[in-house]
């Protein structure tokens, strides 16, 4: 849903439509006559305008482009100045359109439509924001794209009149062939509706004379012209053409028969097609400053947005940190506060006390006599002496075990030599085991090994 | 104009938004070292605790009262000797000497293994000063005979002046 407004300059009156669109329906919301110099004033603040404007100066031609220009640029400076050269004195804006049926073998003709811009602009000056302005055309090109957006016929001519202007349009394929606009100047109302007929009519007559191969079956009729009565009789009188009625009242709602045709020229301002407009290059500037500004903010919100996000994840990490933080404080403060720290004198006497245990009571060989033990319950040692020298032990035991049974001593042997053997897998000792089995002795001779005293600091380190 | 000043408003805003996001980088990092420290100094804590609590458990009982006097730490070697000497036919087998962290005294000792107590509370005899250690020990089939060193801790006065405790505590 948009809403905009249409305005067509006519006569230092300005017909200004407030309408609203809607799925392709337009709704005028209210319509307005106005003063030119009233204009101004009430345009303020209003955005979004479709403009025609009246200009004297409109030159129409068709002009050959060698085939060798082909692009869109090049082609319309060719076509510039090729005018410039008619007109060296004024400043043209132009549109151009390829004209498929003339073209030849080595140019290619255009149909020019030029306005001057100087005058244009001053046309234009009413507006107070050039960035507002959503179409800007000349009249016939409001009325030609009103027309065609009614006319279904492929040829035709339409005729508008205001007060004492005449707009004559010859259409084909829905581009302007041929036009003409006069001003009748005529001292009563009565002579005025004849000289007008006579104007039309004459025109009419210079149309077909020029398009012979055109059949123009339809006359159409807009402005005041299609509320009068004489001078379509006049016109039907020396022309057998179907005469019709610009009324566009299939998509334009709110509008009744007789006003529309007031607004005709503000109505087809709103369907005027790209092609069909004229642009200045400073309202081209400003619309272009516009559309770049408007990429711009987009584009600043969009970071803005971005960094937003950014800083509200950040913001969010942030608080998860500091509650974190917040924790692991109160956790080391408990902690600190729970843990029972030994004086920094009294941990030296503990580090001292340790290191001289380290130091000294390594020599003992603790471990070697916890693995002889079992050996030690199952016979007291008849020989058991040991040595430490440089933190090596050395160490030779014998065990000799007499028995008065065969069945005590054998049993014996099973278990001690078991032992032994466990001890042997600890501790690397050399064993002797002799058994008198006449005698019922049991001798065991257990040392270290020879040049493999053990040293008692490595193997309590394994 | 008023589309310009917004432009204007948001990179003010974007630039803003920028530095505060620096911001809480920076103290982002600063915070997670924090934690860090809390965690590595909360962990420290408890092994502290827990090493503190070993050496009350442990080691305390083992603490030994370290003379100040190297005359001191002499007599109560040679009160050890004197005490024990008849019992266990002791003999000096080196009189005191001393390396940097204590003095040494060895005994040589000699007596019937038959008596079984005496046995026994020969092995369970302690030098409450410091330490004794069993250097040599024969058991044949009527006499246990060997060599005591005793060693009472005592630091030279030169070393406790020059040096910390951590110096002579291996790392």
């Amino acid at each position: 849903m948009a809403k905009f407004y249409s305005i067509a300059i006519m006569h230092d009156y300005a017909f200004v439509l407030h309408i609203e669109e809607k799925n392709k329906k337009f709704t005028i919301l209210e319509t307005e006559v106005l003063d030119f110099v009233q204009l101004q004033t009430y345009l303020k603040n209003k955005k979004k305008l479709c403009i025609t404007v009246n200009q004297k100066f409109e030159y129409s031609t068709n002009l050959a482009v060698p085939l060798a220009i082909a692009k869109s640029n090049n082609i319309k400076n060719y076509l510039f100045y090729k005018i410039k050269g008619l007109y060296p004195d004024i400043d043209f804006l132009l549109n151009f359109k390829k004209l498929s049926k003339q073209n030849d073998e080595e140019n290619i003709t255009y149909n020019v439509e030029a306005v001057d811009e100087k005058v244009y602009l001053d046309a234009l000056s009413f507006v107070n924001d050039f960035s507002n302005i959503k179409s800007a055309t000349i009249n016939k090109f409001a009325l030609l794209s009103l027309a065609n957006r009614c006319i279904d016929s492929n040829s035709y001519i339409c005729v508008y009149t205001y007060a004492t202007t005449v707009l004559v349009l010859a259409v084909e394929e829905k581009e302007v062939i041929f036009s003409r606009s006069t001003t009748i100047e005529s001292k009563t109302h009565e002579t005025m509706q004849m000289d007008m007929a006579e104007n039309i009519t004459q025109t009419l007559s210079y149309i077909g004379n020029q398009f012979r191969e055109i059949d123009f079956k339809t006359l159409v009729l807009s402005g005041s012209i299609a509320l009068d009565d004489v001078i379509p009789k006049h016109i039907m009188m020396f022309n057998s053409v179907n005469i019709s009625i610009l009324y566009p009242n299939t998509f334009i709602k709110n509008l009744n028969a007789e006003e529309s045709q007031e607004y005709i020229l503000s109505l087809g301002s709103v369907f005027v097609e790209k092609n069909n407009q004229f642009f200045p290059k400073i309202i081209k500037g400003i619309q272009q400053f516009n559309v770049v500004t408007k990429f711009f903010l987009l584009l600043s919100f969009l970071f803005l947005a971005g960094m937003a996000y950014f800083s509200f994840d950040e913001s969010k990490k942030y608080d998860a940190l500091v509650e974190k933080n917040e924790m692991l404080k109160h956790r080391y403060l408990y902690e600190f506060s729970h843990t029972k720290m030994l004086p920094k004198k009294e941990l030296e006497k503990y580090e001292y006390t340790i290191y001289m245990t380290n130091k000294y009571l390594d020599k003992v060989p603790t471990d070697i006599l916890i693995a002889l033990k079992p050996l030690i319950i199952l016979d007291k040692p008849s020989l058991f002496k040991y040595k430490v020298d440089a933190g090596k032990v050395t160490f030779e035991m014998e065990f000799e075990k007499k028995f008065t049974e065969l069945v005590t001593l054998y049993k014996f042997e099973k278990e001690f030599n078991k032992e032994l053997e466990e001890i042997t897998k600890k501790v690397d000792i050399a064993k002797t085991t002799t058994v008198d089995y006449k005698q019922l002795i049991y001798r065991a001779q257990i040392k270290t090994k020879k040049n493999k005293s053990i040293n008692t600091r490595e193997r309590r380190r394994e | 104009m008023i589309k310009i000043i917004l432009i204007i408003v948001n990179i003010i805003l974007i630039l803003f938004l920028y530095f505060l996001n620096q911001w809480y980088e920076n103290e982002d990092s600063k915070i997670i070292t924090i934690n860090k420290k809390y965690v590595t100094n909360t962990r420290k804590l408890k092994e502290i605790g827990k090493i503190d609590k070993w050496l009350v458990d442990k080691v305390k009982h083992n603490l030994v009262q370290i003379p100040l006097d190297s005359e001191v730490a002499d007599l109560r070697l040679i009160h050890f000797f004197d005490k024990y000497a008849k019992n266990y036919s002791f003999l000096v087998e080196k009189f005191i000497y001393n390396d940097e962290y204590a003095r040494f005294l060895n005994i040589k000792y000699s007596f019937s293994r038959k008596n079984y107590t005496k046995f026994v509370n020969f092995m369970k005899l302690q030098y409450k000063s410091g330490y004794k250690i069993i250097d040599h020990f024969q058991l044949n089939k009527s006499t246990l005979e060997g060599e005591l060193i005793v060693i009472q801790p005592f630091i030279l006065p030169k070393k406790k002046k020059e040096e910390h405790i951590d110096d002579i505590v291996p790392q």
